[in-house]
């Protein structure tokens, strides 16, 4: 600032004098303007700032310290803006607008309250004459018919995006590009417990984002979400920080996000533009919607980089992932422990040699005390994966190595031959409502 | 031009390039907010029930593993008062309920199992103003899943807001208003300000038709408020919120007045009548009849409380001591006694800490100069007298010293007998003290020995510790009457200790210093009360001693301005 | 000269940002110039909501709804003082309405109805001078009409981009009385598109461009609040409590300060918000008729044939494949052959044949039809002409 010729003053050491006739003359006229025009602006800005009930009389005048902290936040929200643009502009060719045609509504099953209790569903006395290993999509909702998002995952033309909108199983898909290339695309193959799906269109060449390393991923840091669910054709920004890591059983990060159908699919991103994850709906239970009923609440989940990596190089070789189920039913009159009321035949369970009457205690060593914490341990873990199980039988621990499998390869649940309570029949009565193919 | 250059706010429209400056403060503060989060993450709880069912949150606030949450929180925890915390360490620890403020929806509670606890500063919450960032910890919809806090942000939308509760319970009152996300399961969390200080429990949210999930409105506790229960709580006691039983109304564009006043009750014996203008409430303006509820709902009952109105022209101040609003409980609740006698010992035990800090043996022997300054409303001019004072062992006394330098009277004080006799003629009779007197010397001897000198609770029976309170100062000026000063409040940690059927003391220990703030000694018999103030604790030949000692209630207020100390082991 | 008028601007730029402390100027600014209103409550509907000042004299702008309908609308100003709202305007295609300002006395004796169809230009404002903000460019004002923070002032509104950090105050709630601040919300511009939503069951009239906004606006109370940028701007208005159709969620938006002030041109020259040709959202709420309203038509209106035929299997629930192009069609001459799956008409997704008819018949005889279809495995666009007679 001084130049040579000049006088420079500090006063209150921030604020300089200098000799009019410096190179500097125009900023030191706006110096000089400053301490005049501050006395005479002073009281109109302190008007127009003053809300008299949280601001008491001797605050009004403002420190120097204080006010230049005050400029330095407000050039700090100014610049961020303009930082949370950069990462709109340097993500947006990554990303996909997806349409479907066709499909149906998820039948959310409104279960009737009879009957033992499968997995996945909470106890209760009464018999339930309905397929217990059905798969419930959860969340009670109904998708819309916009377009939803998605992310160029690899040059070759395969698109990664959330499974939420394929629970339709929609007839026809078309993906659009930034560069407004229309393509039809197929459901590579879709995973339904970390609710990612893998696309594959006609197109080579295309530009794949950066992700940010995993260790960079840290609580605190903003997070911005991209997404084309509302139309058009610029992406639509929502912006948070990252309130957590390892949630859902490791499988995801948590942020204050916006998240929601309009960005599902779409990337989570720092503020550099690099991906941090993918937004999908996820709550602690199963079922493709579940979590759905949280969107823009503030809790919302992206997967990151590594399970990202880890589901995407099996959907792309075209394997899905299916619930997992273990094939048994609980004792609803026993709130405080897990008690095996009957094992599907065939089934993990059955494999393993469990049988009714067997407590569940322990799953991969963690202490699961009642039905919630069971649901809790396991609704991360897709059909085909490996998970050791502690059961008890008469006292004694012994524990089994299970292989979790899909609904449709568990048998039917055998009848039981005595009824741990003589108010609950023995065989649950049939309900001639129930569509054929909901047998198991 | 270089000022222009890296300013983007004159360029309302156009793309604006970011300076590198701008860019490094963006990412610097992210940087700063990442280390905030991770050094407060692990001083927030997650709560549990006695059957590790979540879930709400709180905080710890010291190192012993006290720590804050809201009251429904732990509602359902009453009847064996023990469930779970965990922390970020991912390990479960015990959990005692401790005090409650059911009215005020604030509670504390007691981990235990490691010797230090991780621990938050409390901040001031008549700081916080509309616009500041704020952090927000907790475990919402119980998502943690290695106890690990969830960290949200949003700034403050809202103060002084008032939320009705449910009868006398749940009351929010002056509570902060922000936008930072808060779900079911982040109560009882903390609300943190851009330095990482505590000025907040969060409890609550308005809900629209989605059902019960954030839109934007999460409401803190203030901890100013939650700093006047603190002493309450942490004695395992029900604290109770106060009123002044009195009705205010708006009055447009002339603000508030009293509409109903109840007879013989706070607000009415403290001089209030109906159609008195209310113009401040200990130093804050009154602006409508929300702003009085939303802060008349912030102190416990029986806190002393500075009214300013105007009545026909004139203005009047008052004093009053607001009168108890019962909270409804599920189960009555019975303070736990050992918490109780622990707490005792731990304020006692920090007076002693304070005073005597690390010396090994405290003096037994005391002896100081003392000039005392009179005031009173009729003499125009303050005197003054000279005094010795000492004690030693059981025996405190002090001496009169005549302007010549002569010696007066003595006054002795001790277990036997407290006596006034002539240093001039021994043989005469000594006088018995007036019970006024008699209180003052007890007070100092209190102070400066009895209080310093014990090795077990047992040598103090019959103390317990009954809540807080606001220490009010006596001023000893002529003409003066009791009066609140402008400065910040100060919390007081109350010990009631019962001597007998002659006397009910009361020490008040400053909660944040833990020096001894003043002593109240009621005479049961005559109803004389004798409150001794001591101020300006600071180092004396190795030990604190206080510079003043002021008196109100034996004849004239007089100030002691305590000089040349003499000290022996 | 010139530096001296740049140095001085410049400086009076910063100086006004002594105040802010990051949205501190938003904030204040935006309580300054909003009214808490109190109308008609009737069922759902809570009878509380917002308004924003848009001129010294006391006018207000707010979302239409059941509140304004009220024998006597209370307006509390952000110095808590009351006054009674006249309405001057109403617009059911953009959801909007104006209000005037009047003393609460007036109100009282019964000299004046809410509604009032003659515009208050008669003689001198009776109330006020307020702070307001200019409704064509969103400058903040104070009451005497001088910008609030002096600059040089853009020629155009504030260009708000996605990204940009806003600040949304409404008396959500109904937390705020008197001259106590109302509430604020604060969040980024998400992006700005078509309003599809519905209220219910419902669609929502309002057909025409919105500012999506990732903070959660349409609480209670809260519409008809100001929206306004870092800078203490007004960019918008907070739009009402709708689900969106594209997504089946709440959606939280503002109706853009252009369309505000399309509205207010229009009541100026007392059209009453008839439709002019370039006003996009009023030409857009001619091809977005309700359900109900295009079932009526049906007999009235054959769809043009633009000779395609489309695949019957004896209910309309079906793919819209062609089976069938007439030669020499309008849909032979753009390329359209048979087996083709229509996706799109117009850039709206086609889901089965009853949805095709049912946008064939919106379309006006001389409008050009877009076609996105599908042909094996590619995605085609084709254009079909009108027909000449």
């Amino acid at each position: 600032m001084e130049t040579q010729g000049a006088r420079a003053i500090a006063v209150q050491g921030r604020i300089v004098w200098c000799n009019l006739f410096s190179e500097t003359r125009v900023c030191c006229w706006y110096r000089l303007c400053l301490l005049t025009m501050a006395s005479v602006l002073g009281p109109l800005v302190d008007r127009a700032c003053a809300l008299s009930i949280d601001r008491n009389a001797g605050e009004n005048a403002q420190s120097e310290s204080e006010s230049t902290r005050e400029e330095q936040d407000f050039q700090h929200f100014v610049a961020i803006q303009g930082l949370f643009r950069e990462v709109a502009d340097r993500v947006k060719p990554f990303l996909v607008r997806i349409e479907t045609v066709g499909g149906a509504q998820p039948v959310e099953i409104r279960d009737d309250p009879r009957g033992p209790s499968p997995e996945g569903e909470i106890p209760s006395p009464v018999p339930r004459p309905q397929n217990p290993f059905r798969d419930s999509p959860g969340g009670g909702f109904q998708i819309a018919d916009g377009p939803t998002t998605g992310m160029i995952y690899s040059s070759d033309g395969y698109i990664l995006t959330s499974s939420f909108n394929f629970v339709r199983e929609p007839a026809l898909v078309s993906v659009t590009l930034t560069d407004g290339r229309r393509l039809a695309a197929d459901v590579v193959a879709r995973d339904q417990v970390r609710k990612l799906a893998m696309l594959k269109i006609d197109a080579e060449n295309l530009p794949v984002p950066e992700w940010a390393p995993v260790d960079e991923v840290r609580v605190g840091k903003w997070a911005v979400a991209l997404g084309l669910g509302f139309g058009g054709t610029e992406p639509s920004i929502s912006v948070g920080v990252v309130s957590a890591l390892n949630r859902m059983t490791g499988n995801a990060f948590q942020s204050d996000v916006k998240i929601s159908p309009a960005n599902y699919g779409g990337p989570v991103c720092d503020l550099t533009g690099r991906v941090m994850g993918i937004a999908v709906p996820m709550a602690q239970r199963p079922g493709e919607l579940a979590g759905i009923e949280m969107y823009d609440s503030g809790v919302g989940f992206a997967l990151p980089r590594e399970r990202v990596d880890q589901i995407a190089s099996a959907l792309r070789a075209g394997r899905s992932f299916y619930r997992g189920w273990l094939g048994m039913t609980v004792d609803p009159q026993n709130q405080d422990a897990i008690v095996i009321l009957n094992v599907a035949d065939p089934s993990p369970l059955r494999t393993a040699g469990a049988k009714p009457g067997d407590k569940i205690v322990q799953v991969e060593g963690k202490d699961v005390r009642h039905f919630g914490e069971l649901v809790q341990a396991t609704y991360m873990i897709p059909a085909g994966d490996e998970i050791y199980v502690t059961l008890e039988r008469k006292g004694i621990q012994f524990g089994v190595k299970l292989t979790l499998a899909r609904n449709i390869d568990l048998g039917p649940l055998p009848e039981i031959e005595e009824p741990l309570d003589p108010s609950v029949p023995a065989i649950p009565p049939t309900d001639e409502s129930v569509p054929p193919e909901e047998e198991p | 031009m270089t000022l222009l250059a890296g300013s983007t706010l004159l360029t309302l429209g156009a793309r604006a390039e970011i300076s590198d400056a701008d860019r490094a403060l963006v990412f610097e503060r992210e940087q700063k907010r990442i280390e905030l989060a991770a050094r407060l993450a692990p001083a927030v709880v997650c709560v549990y029930d006695e059957n590790r069912r979540g879930g709400g949150s709180g905080v710890l606030i010291d190192s012993q593993g006290h720590g804050l949450t809201n009251y429904h929180v732990l509602a359902g925890m009453m009847k064996k008062r023990q469930g779970f915390g965990g922390l970020s360490d991912g390990k479960l620890y015990d959990l005692d309920v401790l005090g409650i403020d059911p009215t005020g929806d604030v509670a504390m509670f007691r981990l235990s199992g490691r010797e230090d606890f991780p621990f938050v500063s409390l901040g001031d919450s008549d700081r916080v103003k509309i616009g500041d960032a704020v952090l927000a910890l907790g475990n919402p919809f119980v998502l943690s899943e290695d106890h690990a806090p969830t960290v949200t942000t949003g700034i403050v939308t809202g103060v002084h807001r008032y939320q009705w509760g449910t009868g006398a319970n749940l009351i929010y009152s002056d509570c902060i208003q922000f936008d930072a996300s808060i779900n079911p399961g982040s109560s009882g969390g903390p609300l943190f300000d851009a330095q990482g200080e505590v000025v907040g429990i969060n409890g609550r949210i308005s809900i629209n038709t989605r059902g019960r999930f954030n839109v934007g409105f999460g409401y803190a506790i203030t901890m100013n408020q939650i700093r006047r229960f603190m002493p309450a709580m942490r004695a395992g006691l029900l604290a109770r919120h106060g009123t002044l039983q009195a009705t205010v109304e708006d009055i447009e564009g002339s603000g508030v007045v009293f509409t109903e006043l109840l007879r013989n009750a706070a607000g009415y014996d403290a001089g209030l009548r109906v159609g008195d203008h209310l113009l401040e409430l200990d130093r804050t303006k009154i602006a409508s009849r929300n702003h009085f509820a939303s802060l008349i709902g912030t102190y416990p009952e029986n806190w002393p409380v500075h009214l300013r109105i105007e009545r026909g022209g004139f203005a009047h101040e008052f004093h009053a001591r607001l009168e108890p609003v019962a909270p409804k409980l599920a189960h009555p609740f019975t303070p736990d006694l050992d918490v109780n006698r622990r707490q005792v010992e731990s304020v006692l035990r920090g007076y002693r800490q304070a005073v005597l800090g690390n010396s090994s043996a405290p003096p037994r022997h005391r002896a100081w100069n003392t000039v005392r300054e009179f005031g009173s409303h009729d003499a125009a001019v303050s005197r003054q007298e000279k005094y010795e004072g000492r004690i030693a062992g059981d025996f405190a006394s002090l001496r009169q010293i005549h302007a010549d330098g002569s010696k007066g009277r003595v006054i002795e004080f001790s277990d036997r007998a407290a006596v006034s006799r002539s240093s001039t003629a021994p043989d005469e009779a000594p006088a018995e003290l007036p019970h006024d007197q008699k209180q003052v010397l007890a007070a100092q001897y209190l102070a400066f020995q009895k209080l310093l000198n014990w090795s077990s609770l047992d040598e103090l029976p019959e103390t317990s510790h009954v809540g807080g309170d606001a220490w009010v100062p006596i001023t000893w000026s002529p003409g003066a009457t009791t009066t609140r000063q402008s400065e910040k409040e100060r919390v007081l940690d109350v010990v009631r200790w019962s001597l007998g059927d002659q006397w009910d003391v009361r020490l008040g220990f400053d909660a944040e210093t833990s020096f001894l703030a003043c002593i109240t000694i009621l005479d049961l018999p005559t109803r004389a009360e004798v409150q001794v103030d001591f101020a300006d604790w600071s180092d004396v030949g190795g030990i604190k001693a206080p510079k003043y000692v002021t008196v109100r209630g034996a004849g004239a207020p007089f100030r002691d301005e305590l000089t040349d100390w003499e000290l022996s082991p | 000269m010139k530096v001296v008028t740049q140095a001085v601007s410049c400086l009076l730029a910063l100086s006004a940002t002594l105040c802010a402390g990051g949205f501190d100027r938003a904030i204040v600014t935006a309580n300054a110039r909003v009214v808490k209103l109190y109308g008609l409550a009737a069922g759902a509907q809570l009878g509380y909501g917002t308004g924003i000042v848009v001129s010294p004299d006391g006018r207000v702008l707010t979302v239409l709804s059941l509140l304004i309908d009220a024998r006597r609308v209370r307006a509390v100003t952000s110095e808590g003082t009351r006054f009674a709202a006249q309405v001057l305007a109403r617009d059911a295609e953009r959801q909007l309405a104006l209000l005037q300002l009047v003393p609460w006395e007036d109100a009282e004796r019964g000299g004046v109805d809410s509604d009032s169809s003659s515009v208050a230009d008669s003689g001198a404002p009776r109330v006020g001078p307020f702070p307001s903000f200019d409704p064509i460019l969103g400058t903040p004002l104070k009451p005497s009409g001088d910008p609030e923070f002096p600059r040089n002032i853009a020629k155009e509104p504030p260009r708000l981009q996605p990204g940009d950090w806003i600040v949304a105050a409404g008396n959500a709630f109904k937390v705020a009385e008197g001259s106590e601040p109302v509430s604020f919300v604060r969040g980024v511009f998400s992006t700005r598109t078509r309003l599809d939503a519905r209220r219910r069951v419902r669609d929502f009239p309002y057909r025409g461009e919105v500012l999506v906004v990732d903070a959660v606006t349409s609480n209670p109370g809260a519409p008809g609040g100001a929206v306004v940028n870092l800078h203490g701007f007004l960019v918008g208005m907070v739009g009402r409590d709708v689900v969106s159709n594209l997504t089946n969620t709440h959606f939280n938006y503002a109706i853009p300060g252009d369309v505000l002030a399309a509205f207010l041109r229009d009541t100026e020259t007392k059209k009453n918000a008839a439709p002019t040709p370039t006003d996009s959202s009023v030409v857009n709420s001619l091809d977005r008729r309700s359900a109900a309203e295009a079932s009526a038509e049906e007999t009235m209106n054959p769809s043009r044939d633009v000779g395609i035929r489309l695949a019957r299997a004896g209910y309309q629930k079906v793919l819209p494949f062609v089976e069938r192009v007439k030669l020499g069609s309008p849909a032979a001459q753009a390329g359209l052959q048979k087996d083709d799956l229509i996706l799109s008409l117009n850039g709206k997704n086609i889901g089965d044949v009853a949805d095709f008819h049912e946008q064939m018949k919106m379309l006006g005889p001389d409008e050009p039809v877009d076609l996105v279809v599908r042909r094996d495995r590619r995605i085609l666009s084709l254009r079909m002409e009108p027909t000449r007679n």
